[in-house]
């Protein structure tokens, strides 16, 4: 979102993955196509309303048919 | 004083019932204990502002503070602090603005200025350099804040100068009023209000000495590095401001749409940044010393609004747009644009607009209670003029221009409508999408407001720690980002720009020894506790318990009604875990007061006369 989709042009895209892809896996799909360098430390990373971090199983979990994941800039408040 | 820089050691005091001012220094302990800014005002506040005093009566007063590093030669200076008793609330109020008031304060050479008294006939004030002069003000009455502000910077002659003004609702009593500093604002809590009832129209000040520092090389060399690192880390606010979050709080489900019934609005492409850069914006704006310019000034080209001008932050869009189901943009910016001429604030006035919409849906008022106006959601033309209504006391806005606390006092029938905190409107988030938000709302010292109440979202989302829809840890999060906070907001700096001087969760660097010569870092969090403490001692002393720091109906008993957090409540039982946790976090009994070992841990005793709390 907001610099993301600057960047790709998109605001949101439906990617199709065969069974047991991981959200490493999405994100080396989206940096690669992008020229991105997710996780970068500033992109929220979030999973169906979950930061990445929150996720049980990290980088390596797991995606299911329907998940959404999305790319925030930096939230700051105030 | 011991400290050789950052501050001047003196305040100015103006009295409008005598029209006199004087002089008087600042206690060094005060500053050590208190930094400055929010800390330092909540003192004099203590002080001079008794429970009994009356929000609108003469005793009150305007109590603005500035930091440490205020107007010095640092990433984004601006900020300075007020501290009234809310005509809104009728409890304390402490708001932050930027614009350029609180460096020329300092450049005049003053931390400090306390309003007192009531004038007999409508003022402005000019203070140059320290000298202080009274004048009429009838030629400015009626004007909006944009021709005040300009008619008093024109006449105070030859160079760059500031000003403080009221626009009509705040010359009208309106307990929404906001106070205007350059364009910025002091926005929540009606502190405009309180200037209106001494017949104060305005202040405008010229200073035009230096800031002494202690470490004149390594400001210098902070300056250069926090410049550097914001350029490449505010990148995205340069371009969207704080209406980048739009896109984001709706995606995750914790935008409030009509009148927090729901937290998703469908119609969020339409006001989001994309459409707001598209489409509206003209350019951004910068605060004092600010290279990251967030304020995105927008004009309105075509349509029922064209010609309409206004700087929008996510806030305003949030409160105006979805809150109100207006999709149209331009209706925002039209929207905006008459708050912030008449003067009121754009969150409170969102949240009375929806409020009165969510009424009329529901036929508990009908179009003889709203003058003819069919008052639905996603009406923008009805936005408009019940905006006028209030701003100018006509009709159903005589009522909400009481602001919520009394609109809940005189109409019982609609608390369970009402979304607000100890009578402060909720900002823009939903706290059924974020659960340490509501502690957040009920906590904060001003009601509910999600600066000075700690902003969570962020650690909500990023941190393992925290689910965010889970209670457990919530108070003890609330209570370190209300903390940290706390002592940012007594610094003089911008919380957008605040991490390039490492004023983090884990403040580092050396930014406040190079100023003032003391090395306050590893202090800062025990300082902001400190002053958070200060503030909880000041509510206690105005009957706040826990009983005011409860959330309304909706949040506790209403699911959201669609988007990702459909179903969701915090309940009762919830809250008041959080809320358990939290107290214990502080050193608070369970009905919310501070306990005698928690005020003597922060040396508050020393600091306050206490017999009378």
């Amino acid at each position: 979102m907001v610099n993301i989709r600057e960047r790709t042009g998109k605001r949101q895209e439906e990617l199709t993955f065969r069974a047991g892809t991981t959200l490493q896996n999405v994100l080396d799909h989206v940096n690669d196509r992008y020229g991105l360098a997710l996780p970068d430390g500033s992109t929220m990373i979030v999973v169906n309303g979950k930061g990445w971090k929150q996720l049980a199983n990290g980088l390596q979990q797991e995606l299911a048919d329907g998940d959404r994941v999305s790319l925030f800039p930096p939230l700051l408040g105030g | 004083m011991s400290l050789n820089g950052g501050y001047l050691g003196r305040i100015l005091r103006i009295n409008l019932s005598t029209q006199t001012s004087s002089q008087e220094p600042v206690e060094e302990l005060e500053l050590l204990k208190l930094l400055g800014g929010r800390g330092l005002a909540a003192k004099y506040y203590y002080d001079e502002i008794g429970a009994n005093v009356r929000p609108l009566g003469k005793e009150n007063k305007l109590i603005f503070m500035t930091g440490p590093l205020t107007g010095v030669r640092l990433p984004s200076t601006p900020k300075f602090q007020l501290a009234t008793k809310s005509p809104n609330t009728g409890i304390y109020l402490c708001a932050n603005s930027s614009g350029q008031f609180g460096p020329y304060l300092k450049k005049g050479g003053f931390d400090g200025l306390i309003i007192e008294g009531c004038a007999r006939e409508w003022t402005t004030l000019k203070i140059e350099d320290g000298q202080v002069s009274f004048h009429g003000a009838d030629h400015l009455l009626g004007l909006g804040n944009t021709e005040a502000q300009a008619a008093l910077k024109h006449n105070a002659g030859q160079g760059s100068a500031s000003a403080l003004t009221i626009g009509p609702a705040g010359e009208k009593l309106v307990r929404l009023a906001c106070i205007n500093v350059d364009a910025r604002f002091f926005g929540r809590g009606g502190a405009g209000a309180v200037m209106g009832s001494k017949k104060l129209k305005g202040i405008v000040i010229r200073g035009t000495g230096t800031i002494p520092v202690a470490d004149p090389d390594a400001v210098q060399k902070t300056f250069r590095e926090g410049v550097a690192m914001l350029k490449v880390s505010r990148a995205a606010h340069t371009k969207y401001g704080t209406p980048q979050f739009v896109e984001v709080l709706n995606d995750l489900g914790c935008i409030p749409t009509r009148n927090f019934q729901s937290s998703y609005f469908e119609g969020t492409d339409k006001v989001d940044a994309h459409a707001m850069v598209e489409n509206y914006k003209e350019k951004n704006s910068a605060c004092y010393m600010c290279t990251i310019a967030c304020g995105q000034v927008n004009r309105v080209k075509e349509g029922p609004f064209a010609g309409a001008r206004a700087r929008t932050e996510y806030e305003t869009v949030v409160m105006l747009g979805p809150n109100c189901g207006v999709d149209d943009f331009g209706a925002i910016v039209k929207a905006a644009e008459l708050c912030d001429e008449m003067g009121i604030d754009t969150i409170s006035t969102g949240n009375a607009v929806a409020l009165t919409m969510e009424l009329f849906e529901r036929d508990l008022i009908s179009k003889k209670d709203t003058d003819g106006i069919e008052a639905r959601f996603g009406n923008a033309a009805a936005m408009i003029d019940l905006i006028r209504m209030i701003a100018e006391k006509r009709g159903i806005g005589a009522l909400l221009a009481e602001g919520m606390k009394i609109v809940a006092e005189k109409k019982p029938q609609w608390r369970p409508y009402i979304i607000a905190v100890k009578g402060l409107p909720f900002a823009a988030y939903d706290p059924r999408g974020f659960h340490g938000n509501a502690l957040t709302f009920g906590t904060a010292s001003r009601g509910a407001c999600h600066n000075v109440g700690g902003w969570t979202v962020r650690h909500e989302l990023i941190s393992k720690e925290y689910d965010r829809f889970s209670v457990e840890g919530k108070g003890k999060l609330v209570k370190t980002i209300q903390d940290n906070r706390a002592y940012v907001d007594s610094t003089g700096v911008c919380t957008v720009a605040r991490s390039s001087m490492g004023f983090t969760d884990n403040p580092k660097g050396n930014v406040l020894q190079a100023v003032t010569g003391h090395d306050f870092t590893p202090e800062l969090l025990a300082i902001g506790e400190r002053i958070y403490n200060l503030e909880r001692v000041i509510l206690n002393r105005e009957g706040i318990r826990r009983s005011d720091d409860q959330l309304p109906e909706r949040i506790m008993k209403d699911p959201v009604q669609t988007g990702p957090c459909k179903g969701r409540v915090v309940t009762f039982e919830m809250y008041n875990t959080m809320l358990d946790e939290y107290y214990a976090a502080r050193g608070w009994d369970q009905d919310g007061q501070v306990k005698q070992e928690t005020l003597e841990s922060f040396g508050l005793p020393e600091l306050l006369d206490l017999q009378d709390v």
